[in-house]
């Protein structure tokens, strides 16, 4: 049960609940994971000025400082496009870096 | 016995009950019973339930009713040997909340419960030796289990900053 | 009558003064006892006072769950106490589903009596762990934490996470269905647990025995006038399990014992939690051979999952003694009271207290952990 990390990995199942993969191009922006998440973890935020046309609504802004993975967003997402991956590998030593906008910087 | 025998027996047991302090009985779908009476038939109800074999002292709660004025204690009571569990429920005044402390019936496994309801809901037991703070450490704040503390408000303002970014969200 | 040219008391005669007796503190280093802490007044080596100081983990889960609907109180129960937050999510579960009067499909049922007996074993394993470190027996603790690793793995298999499950154990049966070759992996686990029964029966000659027997006796009157529950009361010769006594789930068809001991020493106490290991792993295996064939739907959150007007009152049987809650609800989507009972303010306090006075100071390790303490659902 022990191995040498980072040569060596233990697999992570399949159905790990671990950090957020939110596909926005199918978000409709409906808000019921920002209404269901028991930590107030998600904020609907509006897209950039210039992407504005492309995205009209508001998308899902996750803070993963205060996510507990449980999943209930993954759940009640209505088009799949908010899951959870298997990637634990979250560490930071920056604060603030914790909030994960919907759109990445360019 | 069988088992229609015991339930004949159990109903038996809390008709006594009822009875005898005029309380208001109801056996639930689970087969739990809830008994509810007035003040003063408070201790006279909890003396006879524990004669009647309800030995274990499960819990003691209070919800706070505060647009009615009353605080409802619940006394949820378990038999070992007859295999009920009693539920007696007592609203008491909210401005004046006393009650005798049913230490000598339950012992010390009742007292904690007082204990801990004293604390957080600031009702009195007479006869409680020990109401010390359980787990809040100097606080001198009102009790803060009851609906009229604005929990949220009073965290808000301790502990979080309106200007910190991750904060924001709380403040609207 | 000589005097004493050091302190001027006569020799021979007790000295009285104060500092002979003084107060130590037991805790509240997490390593040592937990998020809890006991004030012990100590005369030489003897234990002459015993005053618990609970709340260094209080978080007020009967408040926090006033503002959550039922689906968002799962995800908090596990929190309850994190050591066994199978049992804690089943409590929840029940109590909702009971006030809502939500039928559970069978397969869901099975499933989540397949999990609450694989967290009690997992939380047994954590109380040979943690009393073996307490007491010194170093490679008791390693192993026993070793062993647990196997069943975390199944956890996050079937839920997702290895210690939190995230409310797997969820008002309307289980979150989703388990996944395909569970089975196998319960049964491989099985065989793994047998194993280390017989390790830890290996290791019963030396210091468990030696520092557990005739430690922290409970009379079985105390006992009951203390509000003992769960192994603390079975070590005193009653058989009282609320899995026999008022079942629920399918605990009605399974054919189990409930192991319980004369002597009331922390030793009982141990060879209880042992035999109840051997007792879930034999639930499991039956609870695996019955499992219906039909598969679950996932039960999806909603954002207001109204609950009818009512109360009720549910107690589970978790691996450290009875576990309620009381739920009351007014209509609302979310509980109006939610009281939590927790086997642990009972054995924490008045229990403990009781048992520490007239010990000696070294014995103090075997009987804290011999009771298995949680801070988390004493303070809740």
């Amino acid at each position: 049960m022990t191995v040498a990390f980072p040569q060596e990995a233990i697999p992570i199942p399949d159905g790990y609940r671990g950090e957020h993969a939110y596909d926005i191009d199918q978000c409709t922006g409906c808000t019921l994971c920002a209404r269901i998440c028991p930590n107030r973890a998600i904020e609907m935020v509006e897209a950039p000025e210039d992407r504005w046309e492309a995205y009209p609504k508001k998308y899902a802004q996750i803070d993963i400082g205060k996510c507990c993975f449980c999943g209930l967003c993954q759940d009640i997402c209505p088009s799949g496009a908010m899951t959870l991956s298997q990637n634990v590998f979250l560490s930071t030593n920056d604060r603030l870096s914790v909030v994960r906008p919907p759109f990445a910087e360019v | 016995m069988s088992s229609a025998q015991n339930a004949c027996k159990q109903t038996e047991i809390l008709k006594r009950i009822q009875l005898s302090v005029s309380a208001e009985l109801r056996i639930a779908e689970d087969g739990t019973a809830w008994m509810l009476v007035l003040e003063r038939d408070l201790s006279d109800c909890l003396v006879l339930a524990k004669r009647e074999g309800f030995d274990h002292c499960s819990a003691i709660s209070v919800t706070d009713w505060p647009d009615e004025n009353v605080f409802e204690f619940t006394y949820h009571l378990w038999s070992y040997g007859k295999r009920i569990l009693l539920t007696v429920s007592c609203r008491i005044d909210r401005r004046k909340a006393t009650v005798a402390s049913v230490i000598p019936l339950w012992g010390p496994s009742a007292g904690i419960h007082e204990r801990e309801l004293h604390e957080l809901f600031g009702v009195e037991f007479t006869g409680n030796p020990d109401l010390e703070p359980l787990f809040l450490e100097a606080w001198d704040g009102p009790a803060p289990f009851r609906k009229d503390f604005d929990w949220r408000m009073y965290v808000r303002e301790t502990f979080y900053e309106e200007g910190d970014a991750r904060e924001q969200g709380y403040w609207d | 009558m000589r005097v004493s040219r050091a302190t001027g008391t006569e020799i021979g005669e007790p000295d009285h003064r104060a500092s002979h007796a003084f107060d130590l503190y037991f805790g509240p280093v997490h390593a040592g006892s937990g998020n809890f802490g006991v004030k012990l007044k100590i005369e030489g080596e003897r234990v002459v006072g015993a005053r618990s100081d609970p709340g260094y983990l209080h978080r007020g889960f009967e408040k926090l769950m006033e503002y959550r609907t039922p689906m968002q109180n799962a995800i908090l129960s596990d929190r309850l106490c994190i050591l066994e937050s199978l049992n804690w999510n089943l409590v929840h579960a029940e109590a909702v589903d009971r006030l809502c009067g939500t039928e559970i499909p069978e397969r869901a049922q099975y499933i989540r009596v397949i999990l609450a007996e694989l967290s009690r074993i997992q939380s047994h394993i954590i109380w040979y762990g943690v009393l073996s470190k307490a007491l010194g027996f170093d490679t008791g603790f390693k192993v026993a934490f070793g062993y647990r690793d196997y069943v975390l793995d199944v956890f996050e298999f079937i839920t997702g996470g290895r210690v939190y499950p995230a409310g797997y154990l969820c008002p309307g049966g289980v979150r989703h269905d388990i996944p395909e070759g569970t089975k196998k992996r319960i049964e491989d686990l099985l065989a793994t647990m047998e194993t280390m029964l017989r390790e830890f029966a290996g290791y019963d000659s030396r210091t468990i025995t030696a520092r557990c027997r005739g430690v922290g006796v409970l009379e079985l009157d105390d006992a009951l006038r203390l509000g003992a529950t769960g192994p603390v009361l079975r070590a005193c010769g009653m058989a009282a399990d609320v899995r026999r006594d008022a079942p629920y789930e399918v605990y009605d068809d399974l054919d189990f014992e409930i192991p319980t001991c004369e002597e009331g020493d922390a030793f009982a106490r141990s060879i209880i939690r042992r035999r109840e290991i051997e007792e879930s792993m034999n639930i499991i295996r039956q609870a695996l051979g019955r499992l219906p064939a039909e598969p679950l739907p996932p039960v999806l959150p909603k954002i207001a999952d109204k609950m009818p007007e009512g109360e009720v009152y549910v107690r589970n049987e978790i691996s450290r003694g009875e576990a309620a809650i009381y739920m009351r609800s007014t209509g609302e989507s979310r509980p109006y009271r939610c009281k939590i009972r927790g086997p642990d303010l009972l054995h924490m306090i008045p229990v403990l207290e009781h048992l520490l006075v007239g010990a000696e100071l070294a014995d103090v390790p075997a009987i804290y952990w011999s009771l298995n303490v949680c801070p988390a659902d004493m303070d809740r």
